[in-house]
């Protein structure tokens, strides 16, 4: 007669854990779904944009998005990266985002997202890095011209040098805020500049932040 | 004592074990007892006499029972095995889910083997020549590959359309997006061309350049812009060596 081995708890779920391990590394690797962390899905926007690993510096839930929405600012030497990841019946997948090249030397490296659902925007960004050592304070502007092709400036951040975030050696910002307009009744077409301030106050760099907008319809 | 009584004895303290737990249990005592009676029954003895001399030499039921018990102790392993099943039950309902998502796979695979040429269908008149090439070149995590070359008439022009693909190094991964946009084709004279199809998606990119050429041509570039590095290409042009 043919012996039955007896399997402990032990054994059976060693298997079992090995067996799932499998089955999530195959379905990662080939369908490219069935992520089970966030940063997962941050590592398939570096891919995407080509810009090799990055390191996270700082992350910002946006429920105003999706109930899961997460936005991540990461970096490495020559890229900065603003970009989303969210929880689907599918885990945890990529979203969209904006990638600064920061391979040539400026003062400062920015850009600007407006993350919308359904076409009603719920969350802008701006982001960058801080490269001039003698910027003591950075000004974010918000800009926009009306239907009646009128300049406005819509918001206005400050930040100085001890708010921004470091990583690596390198200073990065991070602002946040709700339109101050309402979306669904017009465009207006929107730019955000940079202003870096010296210790004395004098304006040093000024820098066209690079749009991303972001619009989610489903 | 009868064998049923043998095994309820045995199975007594195991009230924690799982169904499945208890009836693998069940049945290695049964095969246990079965084996000892084989012997038993081939050197001639009765079947009922032999399966209670089995049932004594196996010892104390309650006491083995107790030591099984022991065995099966600790309930967390049972609560992960659990959890690794149903994590594998989840996986699998998203790979069917996700099933139209093998196209970046497959796509992955071909553009490592037979890159399409789909993209270029129908652009280039009065053709002169076409070659395959095989071209590649590591861009960060991805390769380059170059792997078609013509020689023809665009818009009233004599012009080279080359076919690119892009593709990740392991197989099945992401590729970098904007294989058309970060691209360009120049001739031997400097002369920028233009971009033409493009397609892709997580698997592979693919990509169409066109740049103007005349006789005696040996040669257009493929520049690639990635993140802080250049590729150049040279693109050999089918019977350039000649007219060089």
């Amino acid at each position: 007669m043919r012996k039955t081995k007896l399997s402990s708890r032990r054994r059976r779920t060693l298997r079992r854990i090995l067996i799932a391990a499998a089955a999530v590394f195959l379905v990662n690797r080939i369908f490219l779904i069935g992520l089970l962390f966030p940063v997962q899905a941050i590592r398939h926007n570096e891919e995407r944009e080509g810009a090799g690993r990055t390191a996270v510096v700082c992350r910002d839930w946006a429920p105003e998005i999706y109930k899961s929405q997460l936005v991540y600012l990461t970096e490495n030497e020559d890229i900065t990266m603003l970009s989303g990841a969210r929880l689907t019946y599918l885990g945890w997948i990529n979203g969209y985002g904006v990638m600064l090249d920061c391979t040539e030397e400026a003062p400062v490296h920015g850009g600007w997202l407006a993350w919308s659902e359904r076409e009603q925007s719920s969350i802008l960004y701006a982001f960058g890095r801080v490269d001039g050592p003698d910027i003591a304070r950075l000004e974010v502007r918000l800009q926009y011209t009306d239907w009646k092709g009128e300049d406005h400036t819509a918001l206005t951040w400050n930040s100085e040098r001890e708010d921004w975030m470091e990583k690596d050696g390198r200073h990065y910002f991070l602002f946040r805020t709700y339109p101050p307009f309402d979306w669904t009744e017009y465009h207006p077409r929107l730019d955000a500049v940079a202003v870096g301030y010296d210790e004395a106050g004098l304006d040093i760099a000024w820098v066209e932040l690079s749009n991303g907008s972001g619009s989610i319809s489903s | 004592m009868t064998r049923g009584e043998f095994m309820a004895q045995v199975l007594s303290p195991l009230g924690r074990l799982t169904a499945e737990e208890r009836e693998n249990v069940r049945r290695e005592l049964e095969e246990h007892v079965e084996d000892r009676m084989e012997v038993l029954l081939d050197m001639g003895w009765d079947e009922a006499l032999a399966e209670s001399r089995c049932l004594e030499a196996m010892g104390d039921p309650a006491e083995i029972g107790r030591e099984m018990a022991r065995q099966y102790r600790g309930t967390g392993w049972l609560w992960l095995g659990r959890a690794a099943v149903l994590l594998t039950v989840v996986v699998c309902i998203q790979a069917l889910l996700g099933i139209g998502l093998l196209s970046s796979a497959w796509d992955s695979l071909a553009a490592r083997f037979c890159p399409s040429t789909a993209i270029s269908i129908g652009e280039l008149k009065n053709v002169e020549a076409v070659e395959d090439l095989d071209i590649r070149a590591e861009v960060g995590n991805d390769v380059l590959r170059i792997y078609q070359v013509s020689v023809g008439e665009k818009d009233g022009q004599r012009a080279a359309m080359v076919l690119a693909c892009m593709y990740d190094r392991w197989p099945f991964g992401i590729v970098a997006g904007g294989l058309r946009i970060r691209s360009a084709v120049v001739s031997r004279r400097g002369e920028m061309g233009t971009s033409g199809g493009s397609r892709g998606n997580y698997g592979a990119e693919y990509a169409v350049h066109w740049a103007p050429v005349e006789p005696g041509d040996a040669h257009v570039v493929w520049v690639y812009h990635g993140i802080g590095e250049t590729i150049r290409l040279e693109v050999p042009l089918p019977g350039g060596e000649e007219t060089a």
